[in-house]
């Protein structure tokens, strides 16, 4: 087989003790910033991209890659142990996560994340290895009109998170209308903007992120920390038991496979990867009442997901030279710096660099999962520092990666504006989590509405006139109309009064 | 049903209408496709409809949406750790960034949560530290620094 | 080859003569800064701006034409105006310098604060891209006359994909439409790359790409390009069988740039001295390396001229902004 040579010939360019270093230097670094909340490892990558210029262009995308990998292992850390999620891919590992942490199964929930992570990611590089044509074609017959169906099964995922359906609801609603400030994506006209320069191009991620999670979160805990005992952690409940982990291999299969598809495409990414594969596994799940309460199979589901969308992402990005996330844009860049043209014909011209690429992302994932698995009982034994010398250094964090998301003043402003909102959340029982998921999906569903309107010229039949988006649009259908059902087959047992709807 | 357990709903209620006021002067279509004001509009209209479920709810069940007050003790905890981080935003143009970072930490387990000097001092250090190292020199983000250089 | 010598060495002299006519009036006038240099860029890593600088700023240090080390930030947000009001904050910064690009224009035309070029301390204009017109593989349209010929029969039919509302493909399109009086439908993507999945995902008749983006997609096959709107042809081989816009007798000529600017009130040794080093950079072969490989033109503006050619460039944005209804009054 062609690709096997090439993938042979790439990894001997992988195994010279040079590259070999440079690619645990990524992994590692990716790691570190993928743990900061506000850096992530877009930004890592964008930082460390000066000292790249003087090595080699295969070296350096190897290492770069290494980053943007790494930076999903090492997000894992935040959302679980202190739930903050440095970026939205995150979201879902913490939902879950963070509760395990909190049982004193931190540890464990860690060593899932780093074998889902790393099945997942060995996954997709065997399909970026061997069906990158195939994936890159399906990849371009993903638009406007399937990324807002997208988007709606993802809002329907959020939806799902929380004590009842109505408050969820609410926060997704909130998170909708946080995400309707700003340049409207269409037309360009400024919108709910009030004429303040900071409004004009939205209110992102990072800072509502920072706010409703870090610092509401250690906010609500400061009430009364006398009473926040250091989660007691034994050595031997650190680890994995074979009951969890037969719990979550197929919601790594599942997740991995999901990840791998939702990733590849331009549009979508890691964030929203992990939400349909959590949402995926809730629904077909044996327990669903535990999702949320520290289920190790949701944990599984959205890291395995949101690992293998980031690898999946280099695929528009080697063969069409279109990045399918912010970090593989910056790879992209880096390949431009390094006096190498992206696009169609990058894979045939470029190819010991491509192939020594692939063959990197196995090895970063080996040297990922070896540095992880040892790690993670050692990091969930973070939380045995009491929780009042704790909280300090997560709140300056928390200010100081705000920061330096944007280098502005303004973003520390809105995280810390969040925290308090954060926390008058949890005082009323609103859910988190949809109010930021929702929050990432507003544009893909909004803008990928008008936009389907615009190809359309206003007809609505473009939804039905694609075969993915019928797909897609029978997915939304039964999603609403299977809860309802169970609602109104519910609703005919007399005992309920009516009014309570 | 107490006025605090409808606050969400409140909320939702007049954050709805105040986005209906707010987009007034933008389309709501535009030739073929929704224009500016067609999500907000439906978002609002969503929003006032989970808010009357939401009181809806509370009004059949008052035990199921009630909010446990905090007390005085832990309001003035909260109050005081959003005035310290209020603190370190203002001061930091002033000290930089991490200086303002240090002094709002040990303002936190010094001050609010009054907890022994060593141990306190020792978590700033080595927050502020780390901070220095990881952010400002292995990172090279431009965080804002003490302006009167040594 | 005795003519061609003879060129040269005239060439030579001539050069010499330039500079020995420069140094008096330019050693006097210059100012070199001390410390670490910001250059402040309003894109995210990994666009176009970001690239640019970071690529400059590289060439700089390593070719020792400038000794300080130069930091590329990337102060995002708010249309660059995050960057641009940073900028404009620290009047007389000598450590600071800003990238312009089309949103530092645009951004204050449609938010209707003051215009940025007119306060900051223009330095230099040294890049810019031309666009080329693509149609997909498939499309019934040969040339330029077929493409304006159905959106002439069919007002609004003809579709076009490109970034965001307000930038570069959005005004292209409508000064494409006002010169050729046609009416189209544009629409607008979160960013470039996303339009491009859209235009080859085959959904749209038309889309606008860097030359170097246009040829990547032309070479493969996956697309035509209709015109370039530049004043003449690309000169290399696979490019210059795109025939412009002007030729097929539709005056269209818009040309992305990106440049740099000091803070106001920068001392004007200090702009003359950046000036010079940008100059300098930009006649590297590295920097001609770069701008070949990206498909890039590398018409040099420096100081006054420079200063002229930014304004006259954000008249064009004015006029297009309030053509597609976006300036406010």
């Amino acid at each position: 087989m062609d690709s096997l040579n090439l993938l042979l010939e790439g990894f001997a360019t992988c195994f010279t003790p040079g590259n070999l270093a440079f690619i645990l230097l990524g992994v590692l670094i990716g790691q570190i910033v993928g743990a900061l909340p506000g850096v992530g490892p877009a930004a890592g990558m964008a930082l460390l991209l000066p000292l790249t210029f003087g090595i080699e262009p295969v070296t350096a995308v190897m290492m770069l890659a290494g980053i943007m990998y790494g930076g999903q292992y090492g997000g894992t850390l935040t959302s679980v142990l202190i739930n903050v999620p440095g970026e939205a891919s995150g979201v879902m590992t913490a939902v879950d996560g963070h509760q395990m942490a909190r049982a004193g199964r931190g540890g464990a929930a860690l060593s899932i994340a780093a074998i889902g992570s790393f099945l997942a990611g060995i996954g997709a590089c065997l399909a970026v290895a061997f069906v990158t044509p195939l994936l890159s074609s399906f990849a371009l017959r993903f638009n406007a009109p399937e990324y807002f169906l997208l988007g709606v099964l993802g809002l329907i995922a959020a939806a799902s998170l929380g004590s009842s359906p109505v408050r969820a609801l609410i926060a997704a609603v909130l998170g909708l209308m946080i995400a309707l400030v700003g340049t409207d994506p269409v037309t360009g006209a400024p919108r709910l903007t009030f004429d303040q320069a900071a409004l004009f191009e939205g209110i992102d991620f990072i800072p509502v992120a920072i706010g409703v999670f870090g610092i509401a979160e250690v906010l609500s805990s400061l009430e009364r920390s006398e009473d926040v005992q250091p989660i007691r952690t034994r050595l031997r409940d650190m680890w994995l038991t074979a009951e969890e982990w037969s719990q979550s291999r197929f919601a790594i299969l599942r997740g991995g496979i999901i990840g791998l598809f939702v990733g590849l495409m331009p549009g979508a990414g890691a964030s929203v990867a992990s939400m349909l594969s959590y949402l995926n596994e809730r629904k077909f799940s044996r327990h669903p009442e535990r999702f949320g309460h520290g289920a190790i199979d949701g944990v599984a589901a959205a890291e395995a997901a949101n690992n293998s969308a980031s690898h999946g992402a280099i695929i528009p990005m080697l063969a069409l030279g279109i990045p399918g996330s912010a970090s593989t844009a910056v790879l992209l860049a880096a390949l431009i710096l390094h006096g190498i043209q992206p696009g169609p014909s990058l894979m045939t011209q470029e190819s010991a660099l491509v192939w020594g690429l692939i063959a990197s992302m196995f090895v970063g994932n080996i040297l990922l999962l070896v540095i992880n698995l040892p790690l993670a009982p050692m990091f969930a034994a973070l939380l045995r520092v009491p929780y009042v010398y704790l909280a300090p250094g997560i709140l300056a964090l928390s200010l100081v990666g705000a920061y330096s998301a944007t280098l502005d003043m303004g973003t520390v402003w809105k995280s810390l504006f969040f925290g308090v909102f954060g926390w008058l959340m949890i005082k009323f029982d609103i859910p988190r989590p949809p109010l930021v998921l929702a929050l990432v999906l507003a544009q893909l569903v909004e803008t990928s509405l008008r936009q389907s309107l615009l190809l359309s010229f206003g007809s609505l039949g473009i939804f039905i006139e694609r075969p993915i988006s019928i797909v897609l649009l029978i997915l939304v259908a039964t999603m609403i109309a299977l809860p309802v059902w169970n609602a109104i087959r519910s609703r005919r047992s007399p005992s309920r009064a009516p009014a309570a709807e | 049903m107490r006025l605090i357990d409808a606050t969400p709903a409140l909320f939702m209620i007049a954050l709805s209408a105040a986005i209906v006021a707010g987009t007034g002067d933008l389309p709501y279509w535009a030739d073929i496709t929704p224009g500016a004001r067609f999500f907000p509009v439906w978002l609002a209209g969503t929003g006032i409809l989970l808010a009357l479920l939401l009181l809806a709810n509370l009004y059949s069940d008052p035990a199921g949406g009630r909010v446990e007050i905090p007390d005085a003790r832990a309001v003035v905890r909260v109050g005081l750790t959003t005035g310290g981080m209020i603190g370190f935003i203002v001061l930091t143009p002033f000290v930089g960034m991490v200086l303002a970072g240090a002094l709002f930490m040990a303002f936190l387990l010094l001050v609010v949560l009054r907890q022994p000097l060593m141990p306190s001092l020792l978590t700033v250090a080595i927050v502020a530290l780390g901070v220095e190292g990881i952010f400002v020199r292995w990172l090279g983000v431009a965080l804002p620094a003490f302006p009167f250089s040594i | 080859m005795n003519i061609s010598v003879n060129r040269r060495s005239a060439l030579v002299a001539g050069g010499m003569l330039g500079i020995a006519l420069c140094l008096p009036a330019m050693a006097q006038d210059m100012k070199a800064p001390t410390g670490p240099v910001e250059i402040t860029v309003g894109s995210g890593a990994g666009g176009s701006p970001d690239v640019i600088m970071r690529t400059i700023a590289k060439i700089m240090n390593e070719e020792k034409i400038v000794e300080n080390p130069i930091v590329v930030q990337n102060r995002t947000g708010g249309g660059h105006s995050n960057a641009y009001n940073y900028v404009l904050g620290k009047p007389g910064d000598e450590n600071l310098l800003l990238t312009l690009a089309s949103p530092v224009f645009t951004t204050p035309i449609v938010q209707g604060t003051p215009s940025v070029i007119d306060q900051a301390t223009p330095i230099a204009g040294f890049v810019q891209s031309e666009l080329i017109l693509l149609t997909p593989k498939n499309s019934p349209y040969q040339t330029l006359a077929d493409f304006i010929k159905a959106a002439k029969e069919q007002p609004g039919r003809i579709r076009i994909a490109g970034g965001a509302s307000g930038g570069n493909d959005h005004l292209v399109t409508a000064l494409l439409e006002q010169k050729a009086g046609i009416k189209l439908t544009y629409i607008p993507h979160e960013s470039g790359g996303a339009a491009r999945a859209t235009f080859l995902g085959g959904n749209v008749e038309g889309h606008f790409g860097t030359v170097a983006e246009a040829m990547a997609v032309i070479e493969s096959g996956e697309a035509r390009g209709l015109a370039i709107l530049s004043e003449n042809r690309r000169a290399e081989d696979i490019a210059k069988d795109v025939p412009t816009a002007k030729e097929q007798g539709v005056d269209v000529v818009y040309t992305q740039f990106w440049g740099v600017a000091g803070p106001p009130k920068m001392d004007p040794a200090l702009a003359a001295w950046w000036a010079d080093k940008f100059k300098k950079a930009s006649e590297t072969a590295a920097w001609k390396d770069s701008l070949a490989k990206n498909m890039q033109l590398g018409n040099f503006y420096g100081l006054e001229e420079a200063g002229a050619y930014f304004k006259k460039e954000q008249d064009t944005f004015r006029e297009l902004l309030t053509t597609v209804g976006l300036a406010k009054k």
